[in-house]
């Protein structure tokens, strides 16, 4: 506690940012609509892959890693559009001006938004779970999509907020910051869309793996399908973590860019 | 022609007969049969069929090799059949006099419909070719309520949701409407 008898955490900038933040996305009901959208899409999608599997005109397999990659891509689609229009829809909206002149680094705005919007992806991973495992119990691999769920999930969200954040911060245009960074998504996710071989050259492995979308994609792929080792598999998980770590600091140093400016 | 030519013709006849393998000389000794004759599944389910190919000559075939195919003797529409096996010839080799080769097909149907699968053996040295009787497969569409068991987690994570939506819309609805009355007049002032 500090001497305002308020709580060490509860008083950082960056937390008031972050829980003011997180009013405003949940009760807003912005990310409960958003929510709903992706859990009426996961369930159409786990049905469908179900059926499929069922009359086995699908690999079992197959429709679990269909299901676990359309979840965090979603799940991170919607984390990184809320964080893209987090700085740019403030200054759209006319109430950057108001949110400069309070007594706040704009750091601390940076990283509170940013952290209010990561809830969007751990909101997605949280209700993609029981899709993951339900659909996982027929193969036995239940266990293994979850521990992709939570290991991919996470660390291709957090990257790809932090860009979001960082496009937010930086660009005068709201628009401006969501094409770029729904663009980018487009861009990272089509190597994990390349014919098998493609991605099985020299080339197209390298490819694949130092893009953190298509190596979390393809870990799921390798793990859930291929029924590959996790062990045998960490080089995939090399270029999520260092994109999060990276795209993070980015997005933090990307605060000091973040100016009034006009609407363009 | 004199009676030593016809006897050397003759012989001449005997001994190509006797070397020559079993398909080229008697094509009518060798038989190929399918089991079973009638399957009845269900769309997306497997079943095997055996190919049998039986030397009933006393000699032994040139190498051969079992091949099926599947139509839909309905319909001029054609049937894929590597949709339903991934190995559609099977090497089955020279068949000795007497003695019979089987190879086993897994099968699965990806669409329903009555079909037709019949299997072949032949050689690439000769251009005979034996054609088995068809199994008539008969695959049932099924409708299944709950498949893989998901139909609660698929219902229940937008009914979930839906309902915390609903009851934030109401809550901030209420907050915007109902709970910002105007205070009135104090009585008694």
């Amino acid at each position: 506690m500090t001497a305002d008898g308020t709580s060490g955490l509860a008083s950082r900038p960056w937390a008031i940012v972050a829980a003011h933040e997180l009013r405003s996305l949940w009760l807003s009901a912005k990310g409960l609509t958003v929510l709903f959208g992706y859990t009426v899409l996961l369930s159409a999608m786990t049905y469908l892959a179900a059926t499929n599997s069922e009359l086995n005109l699908l690999d079992a397999r197959e429709s679990i890693a269909i299901i676990v990659q359309v979840a965090i891509g979603l799940g991170t689609l919607a984390a990184l559009v809320v964080s893209a229009d987090a700085i740019s829809g403030e200054r759209e909206r006319d109430s950057l001006e108001a949110l400069l002149l309070t007594p706040v680094p704009r750091r601390d705005l940076v990283i509170g938004k940013m952290l209010a919007a990561s809830t969007m992806w751990l909101a997605s991973i949280i209700v993609a779970l029981p899709y993951a495992y339900s659909i996982a119990q027929g193969p036995a691999v239940g266990a293994d999509a979850v521990l992709v769920l939570i290991t991919v999930g996470p660390l291709v969200g957090a990257a790809l907020t932090a860009l979001g954040m960082a496009f937010s911060a930086v660009s005068l245009s709201n628009r401006v910051s969501l094409a770029a960074s729904i663009g980018i998504l487009l861009v990272l996710a089509a190597p994990s869309q390349l014919p098998a071989i493609a991605s099985r050259g020299a080339l197209g492995s390298i490819l694949v793996t130092i893009n953190p979308v298509s190596a979390g994609l393809k870990l799921a792929n390798t793990i859930l399908i291929d029924q590959k080792t996790w062990a045998s598999q960490w080089t995939l998980i090399v270029s999520p973590v260092v994109a999060a770590i990276l795209l993070t600091v980015v997005a933090v140093l990307a605060s000091r860019r973040v100016r009034l400016g006009g609407s363009r | 022609m004199s009676k030593a030519s016809h006897g050397l013709v003759g012989a001449l006849i005997a001994l190509i007969a006797t070397a020559s393998p079993a398909l080229e000389q008697t094509p009518g000794g060798i038989e190929i049969t399918i089991e079973p004759s009638q399957v009845n599944v269900n769309l997306g389910q497997s079943f095997e069929i055996q190919v049998t190919v039986s030397n009933g000559t006393d000699q032994p075939t040139v190498p051969l090799v079992a091949h099926i195919d599947i139509t839909d003797p309905t319909s001029t529409s054609s049937v894929d059949p590597e949709d339903w096996t991934s190995t559609l010839t099977k090497d089955i080799g020279a068949i000795p006099p007497g003695e019979s080769r089987t190879s086993t097909w897994p099968l699965q149907p990806i669409s329903a419909g009555e079909y037709s699968v019949y299997a072949v053996a032949l050689s690439s040295s000769t251009p005979a070719v034996f054609v088995s009787t068809a199994t008539t497969v008969t695959v049932a569409t099924t409708r299944t309520l709950n498949p893989e068991g998901v139909l609660p987690v698929v219902i229940a994570g937008p009914v979930l949701v839906g309902t915390l939506l609903a009851l934030v819309l109401r809550r901030s609805k209420g907050s915007r409407y109902g709970r910002r009355s105007v205070p009135g007049p104090v009585r008694g002032a």
